[in-house]
């Protein structure tokens, strides 16, 4: 296997608060990754971190071998990006956010729509493309995001939260979606509180003020605990910090 | 009864706690005022001086220099000699407003009138600026009969009311007295209402069987209280920065500034009460607010020089009323039989504009 | 590096979604058709229609012909009179302006007697109209006693014949004056109001996030994004022209490509403006904040609302920052006057300096990081 995330003493500092605390870690190409902890623990602010999005205090981070830092311009197109806060434009149609997104990576309007309707078969998504988006449901809005973050056909794939606050069929739905991704080939970033899903990456790290307490697959961290579910296992950890 | 005026004071002390607390309001009440009047009240000048004329000479005499002379007594026009064919192009550059040709027998006809041969002085006036234009045109003509007409035969002394010293500070200070008080008190209100709503928290406001009437009222007073605060500020502003004199009743003065701010309010408070966001309620109180209060109430461009239709239109401002009563008791000692129909007037709509604020607040209520 | 393609994607989006919202199409299209009619009707500030009342003896030929001449004048129109022996109240009861009190027994006979009094009371509230208003009745007197007095050497008849030309507005419209100066102040909200709230709006909801974390480059987005507001500026400032020849018989008389031109480089400074302003703005409330802190002054010390020239000159600097003082002189001089290159430049090159210094400021501020 080889490392295409490999992020070595990452720190992220606001000021005085140090939001990402020497970090070190890599992830494997074609894996789904997963990220847990409470708000605050500095999860969003690590994938922004590997996004460009801030600035980092000290530390290395690579994607595919390059410095995320000297290439981000070439590295920009190679990943995809689905925030926690919702991106897309409430006053646009499905078909006018993703064609707009599409040409944020130079993707022509034809190139747009063919993807976007290949995403959403492969989920099988009714949603007609000339709906607004304002008038989603929850769910819909998470799928046609994801949809807009991957029309590009980038190699790793971060998700910030994608799941949260939305319905558990939608939930079902939208992990059908991300292990089809992960099938493919690609590399999935995620974030999460919710436990049950953690099951579906194959490694998982817990995060707690900064700092990574425990990393490894869900079976041997719930068995390196003791835990009968990973949720347990996770407050084991926490517990002995 | 009891009860409502129960109910009003407690929104009113939630109000007022709101506002002690927020220092972006509290900023907005109090050093706003002071900031404007001082900024505006420096700057805001109609008075034009020092405008340059350009003289072209032909006549070279001692009588034309001596008529040449007498433009440039006064302050207000600065005689430049010039020679040159295309006198145009010194309007197309935009370097003066005036050319005055002074003809080649000027001094002649001057010196010998009997000979009944008028002396030539043409103008040349770029009106553009239209108001420039009148005041040169008003000027020159006087600055002629003044000097050549032998006016010891009659005399016209002029008196000069309300405002003898000509100071144009006068005219400004109570204007812009208006202006402020009415954005800040509209702007002020206008966030209220829409705050609430966008919190959620009118929905615990009404749920506990308040009135509509009842919320607008014990919003108003904290406000208004506000309101005269800063009111005093831009008062003592006016008096001690500027020493605008004040001639007319307080007490009216007073009573009017009460009901020109409860309208400016409700105003505010109806705005909020449509919009019901804080940016929308900020985008329609600005041209509601600070258009018609600078344009319409008369404050640089005089309400009867309007057409008909904007003038029946400026009555339905309270701007525009609470103009003339500023202005009436500041200079021209006017009480309230002077300035009853303004008085009446504001009042009228400040009356108007809460009635129909808690009537479209009532249909809001029901689905 | 700036890919048309992406250029194109920002105007359309922007497009659908300023013209989408019912509210904003309100006021991109009818707030500059209310603002033309209020500018150009009702806004004048030239000394006109004032209230004047003669109070001469029923015989005084020589008065009467006065007073019609004043009210035929263009300038007066005919106040009321009481019946009180005190002149000053008819002016603090505001039924004249001005009260022009003649001679009792006749004002021609106390000509030819040489101790002719007239007493003239204005409301000197206004100082300045006060004054324009006793020139013009000064004026009037000494031009009817002139013609009294014609060919007699009394000294009354006057040496001098005054020839006036007036030109570029004959009929001293002030329309002419205000029409040119909105088109630039509407450009300005446009630019300035519009570009600012849009981009702060990406900035308070998440999809800036989606932005930066795409290959678009910081120039993209601000050009995107300006573009698109610049032209709807202009196709508002080319509407307003179609009106303004149509409601008021304005052409631009040193043609439209030099109007085009300024407006242009005005737009690159307001749109400068906007960037700056949403590059310390986080919310939509505090670009709109901005804005209109910028907006107020602007418009107050633009010679839109009175000449700048009068502004005291310790305080004249700041209209000389203001872009929009810039873009009024300019434009005033392209609608009126033809347009000469000097004054073109003149106001221009400060434009375009103001532009370029904010533009570079704004653009090192804006961060592609969040």
């Amino acid at each position: 296997m080889t490392k295409i995330l490999d992020i070595q003493n990452l720190t992220v500092k606001f000021g005085e608060f140090t939001a990402v605390d020497n970090i070190t870690f890599s992830v494997e190409k074609g894996e789904i990754f997963g990220f847990l902890g409470a708000n605050g623990a500095g999860k969003t602010t690590t994938i922004r971190a590997l996004c460009g999005l801030v600035n980092i205090s000290s530390g290395k981070m690579f994607i595919d071998g390059k410095d995320v830092s000297k290439n981000t311009k070439e590295l920009k197109p190679r990943i995809g990006y689905m925030s926690q806060k919702f991106t897309l434009y409430q006053d646009l149609t499905i078909k006018e956010n993703m064609i707009f997104s599409g040409a944020l990576y130079m993707l022509s309007e034809k190139e747009s729509i063919k993807r976007m309707k290949e995403v959403f078969e492969y989920v099988n998504f009714k949603e007609s493309p000339d709906e607004m988006v304002k008038n989603m449901s929850g769910g819909s809005k998470q799928i046609v995001s994801l949809a807009a973050s991957i029309l590009h056909n980038p190699e790793i794939i971060f998700l910030d939260e994608p799941t949260a606050g939305i319905s558990p069929v939608s939930r079902k739905l939208f992990w059908d979606l991300i292990s089809k991704l992960s099938s493919d080939g690609k590399t999935i970033f995620v974030t999460t509180h919710y436990m049950d899903e953690a099951e579906y990456c194959r490694r998982i790290a817990f995060m707690q003020n900064g700092r990574i307490v425990a990393l490894d697959s869900p079976e041997n961290l719930k068995a390196a605990s003791k835990a009968s579910n990973l949720e347990e296992a996770f407050i084991n950890f926490l517990d002995k910090k | 009864m009891k009860e409502t005026l129960k109910k009003i004071k407690a929104v009113a002390l939630k109000e007022y706690r709101h506002i002690m607390r927020d220092k972006f309001t509290l900023a907005m009440g109090f050093g706003l005022p002071l900031l404007l009047i001082i900024f505006f009240g420096f700057i805001i000048e109609l008075n034009y001086n020092k405008i340059p004329i350009f003289v072209k000479d032909d006549s070279r005499s001692a009588q034309s220099r001596a008529f040449v002379q007498k433009l440039s007594a006064g302050d207000l026009f600065i005689p430049v000699y010039v020679s040159g064919d295309d006198p145009v192009k010194y309007f197309e550059r935009n370097e003066t407003a005036v050319i005055i040709n002074i003809d080649r027998d000027f001094g002649k006809s001057v010196s010998y009138p009997e000979y009944g041969k008028q002396a030539q002085i043409q103008i040349m006036l770029d009106a553009s600026d239209p108001s420039k234009a009148g005041l040169v045109l008003s000027y020159i003509p006087s600055i002629i009969s003044n000097s050549y007409q032998a006016d010891q035969k009659y005399e016209i002394k002029t008196r000069y009311l309300f405002n003898g010293e000509l100071n144009s500070k006068y005219l400004i200070i109570p204007g812009l007295i208006v202006v402020i008080i009415g954005l800040i008190s509209i702007l002020l209100s206008s966030l209220a209402i829409a705050k609430e709503w966008e919190k959620g928290s009118m929905e615990l406001l009404l749920s506990t069987g308040i009135s509509p009437a009842e919320i607008i009222l014990g919003k108003i007073f904290p406000y208004m209280l506000m309101s005269l605060i800063g009111t005093v500020v831009v008062f003592a502003a006016a008096k001690i920065i500027f020493a605008v004199p004040f001639t007319g009743s307080f007490i009216f003065f007073f009573i009017s500034c009460c009901v020109f701010i409860t309208a400016s309010l409700g105003l505010g408070i109806f705005i909020s009460v449509i919009a019901k966001q804080q940016l929308l309620a900020m985008l329609i109180a600005m041209p509601v607010g600070l258009l018609p209060s600078m344009l319409l109430s008369g404050f640089i461009f005089p309400i009867e020089n309007m057409p008909l239709f904007f003038r029946g239109l400026t009555a339905i401002l309270p701007q525009r009323w609470f103009m003339e009563i500023c202005r009436g008791t500041f200079l021209r000692s006017a009480g309230f039989t002077d300035l009853m129909i303004p008085f009446l007037a504001l009042s009228a709509f400040c009356v108007f504009i809460i009635v129909i604020a808690s009537k479209q607040f009532k249909t809001d209520l029901e689905p | 590096m700036i890919r048309f393609s992406i250029i194109k994607a920002f105007f359309k989006k922007e497009i659908v979604q300023t013209l989408r919202d019912k509210k904003m199409f309100a006021m991109i299209f009818v707030a500059p058709i209310i603002q033309m009619t209020l500018f150009g009707f009702a806004l004048t500030n030239e000394v006109k229609n004032i209230s004047i009342s003669v109070i001469y003896s029923p015989h005084d030929v020589l008065a009467r012909t006065i007073e019609t001449r004043l009210l035929e004048s263009g300038w007066f129109v005919q106040g009321k009179t009481g019946n009180e022996t005190d002149h000053s109240k008819i002016l603090s009861e505001r039924k004249a302006e001005a009260v022009l009190v003649m001679p009792s027994q006749g004002f021609l006979k106390e000509i030819e007697r040489g101790d002719a009094k007239i007493q003239l009371l204005v409301d000197a509230v206004n100082p300045q109209r006060a004054v324009q208003v006793e020139n013009y009745v000064k004026n009037i007197i000494a031009q009817t006693v002139s013609q009294e007095f014609k060919n007699t050497s009394s000294g009354l008849a006057l040496p001098i014949d005054l020839n006036v030309r007036i030109l570029y507005n004959p009929s001293l419209e002030s329309s002419f004056f205000m029409i040119p100066a909105l088109f630039g102040f509407i450009l300005c909200i446009f630019t300035v109001m519009l570009t600012g709230i849009s981009l702060s709006k990406e900035k308070e909801s998440g999809t800036f996030e989606k932005l930066i974390s795409s290959p678009v480059t910081v120039w993209e987005i601000l050009l995107g994004k300006t573009l698109t507001y610049s032209l709807l500026g202009f196709i508002v400032a080319l509407s307003m022209v179609a009106g303004a020849y149509l409601l008021f018989g304005i052409t631009i008389k040193g043609g439209l490509l030099k109007f085009l031109l300024v407006c242009s480089i005005f737009i690159v400074s307001s749109c400068s403006v906007a960037i700056f302003i949403s590059t310390l703005a986080k919310t939509q409330q505090q670009a709109m904040m901005g804005s209109l802190l910028f907006l107020f002054p602007a418009l107050l010390l633009s010679g839109l609302i009175f000449p700048v020239e009068n502004i005291p000159a310790y305080a004249q600097w700041i209209a000389y920052i203001n872009p929009l003082y810039y873009l009024l002189e300019a434009l005033r001089n392209i609608v009126l006057k033809g347009g000469d290159w000097v004054v073109i430049a003149q106001n221009c090159i400060p434009l375009a300096l103001i532009g370029f210094a904010l533009l570079l400021f704004g653009v090192k501020k804006f961060n592609s990081k969040l």
